[in-house]
């Protein structure tokens, strides 16, 4: 196990087997993650790609000011986002319509095993805003603490909360409809 | 009354006070939500083992552009780049076709050529590739502007062009 510190110097020498480390250490839950924004894999993939890149390319730019962690992460939700934004355009779709073809379009994904409460859940979560859904996914999915989410998302701890209660309250809502 | 005793014969069960901040709190987060935890998602087999290499090879070999974190600069950058790239496309076509003046394509057609015609790439991305720095006002207008214009401008958008606190001298 590399310091932090030490890795991220090396990282900064451009040391590839640091950067082999720096994947190998954050994929799987980067990737789950970005697969949570994207929904499908072969998407995910590519995000999850680009931001290992963009994390290699950028390093430089890493002052120190937070974790590591956070920063990739940071990084990691932002390309997310943006590739849905991209998608929106490129298919002529507003951004509420692209979530809505993005669900309806698990039923028939291969790597989507989910029942039918799951994928109600995730037309749920495809009805909120941007924030509460980042929240409510990283929250409750990725079981991270307050302070490890605003973090990442640089929202204050009392904001997310109350996004992530209103979450909550709308999910349940549409649970019952 | 005096001979009642005080107590009720209540019993609670033991531990019970310690761990019940900690499940209020969790009810809290979690609503009365009954959701699986799992969200039914999977990966190929064996993805992730070959993920790294993967990525260590597109590294070496792709051409992505890396952008710098620079918030501060992203509006001005935005604002400038549809500038440029109004330039940049039209201003080539406009050289090449003698047919079509800039002048008579309305608003709604160039707004509705940039919604048909993605690049794929965000205008914070087209900034960083687009050489903005020595671009002018006037390569972008067809004719320069005089403080006639501008006023009349003001004065059919602007309430109350005096709170503008205009004189002369400006």
């Amino acid at each position: 196990m590399i310091a932090e510190e030490t890795l991220v110097q090396r990282l900064k020498q451009k040391d590839s087997k640091a950067f082999e480390v720096l994947i190998d250490t954050h994929k799987e839950r980067l990737y789950w993650h970005i697969r949570r924004i994207v929904l499908n894999h072969d998407d995910a993939n590519d995000v999850l790609q680009n931001t290992f890149i963009k994390v290699f390319r950028s390093i430089d730019g890493f002052k120190g000011d937070s974790k590591l962690f956070s920063w990739i992460y940071r990084i990691g939700t932002n390309e997310a986002l943006t590739f849905i934004k991209v998608k929106s355009k490129k298919l002529g779709l507003g951004m509420d319509e692209v979530q809505e073809h993005m669900v309806n379009n698990l039923e028939a994904d291969v790597y989507f095993e989910g029942d039918e409460i799951q994928l109600k859940l995730q037309k749920a979560l495809a009805k909120l805003p941007e924030k509460q859904k980042l929240v409510f996914m990283m929250k409750y999915f990725e079981e991270m603490k307050y302070g490890e989410i605003s973090a990442i998302l640089n929202t204050s701890v009392g904001g997310l909360k109350a996004s992530y209660h209103l979450a909550v309250k709308k999910i349940e809502s549409y649970l019952k409809e | 009354m005096g001979k009642i005793s005080k107590k009720e014969g209540f019993k609670i069960p033991e531990g019970y006070f310690e761990g019940l901040s900690e499940e209020i709190m969790s009810k809290l987060d979690a609503g009365s939500l009954d959701l699986p935890k799992s969200d039914g998602f999977t990966a190929p087999d064996g993805y992730f083992d070959s993920l790294g290499k993967e990525v260590l090879a597109k590294e070496q070999t792709d051409e992505i552009r890396v952008i710098r974190l620079k918030p501060y600069k992203k509006l001005f950058f935005a604002a400038a780049s549809v500038a440029a790239a109004v330039v940049l496309i039209f201003g080539w076509q406009w050289q090449s076709s003698q047919s079509v003046d800039f002048g008579d394509i309305a608003s709604g057609e160039l707004q509705a050529y940039f919604e048909d015609n993605s690049t794929g790439l965000t205008s914070y991305e087209i900034a960083e590739v687009l050489p903005i720095e020595d671009l002018e006002l006037d390569d972008i207008l067809e004719s320069n502007l005089n403080d006639e214009n501008i006023v009349d401008y003001l004065e059919a958008t602007i309430e109350d062009i005096d709170e503008l606190n205009l004189n002369n001298d400006d």
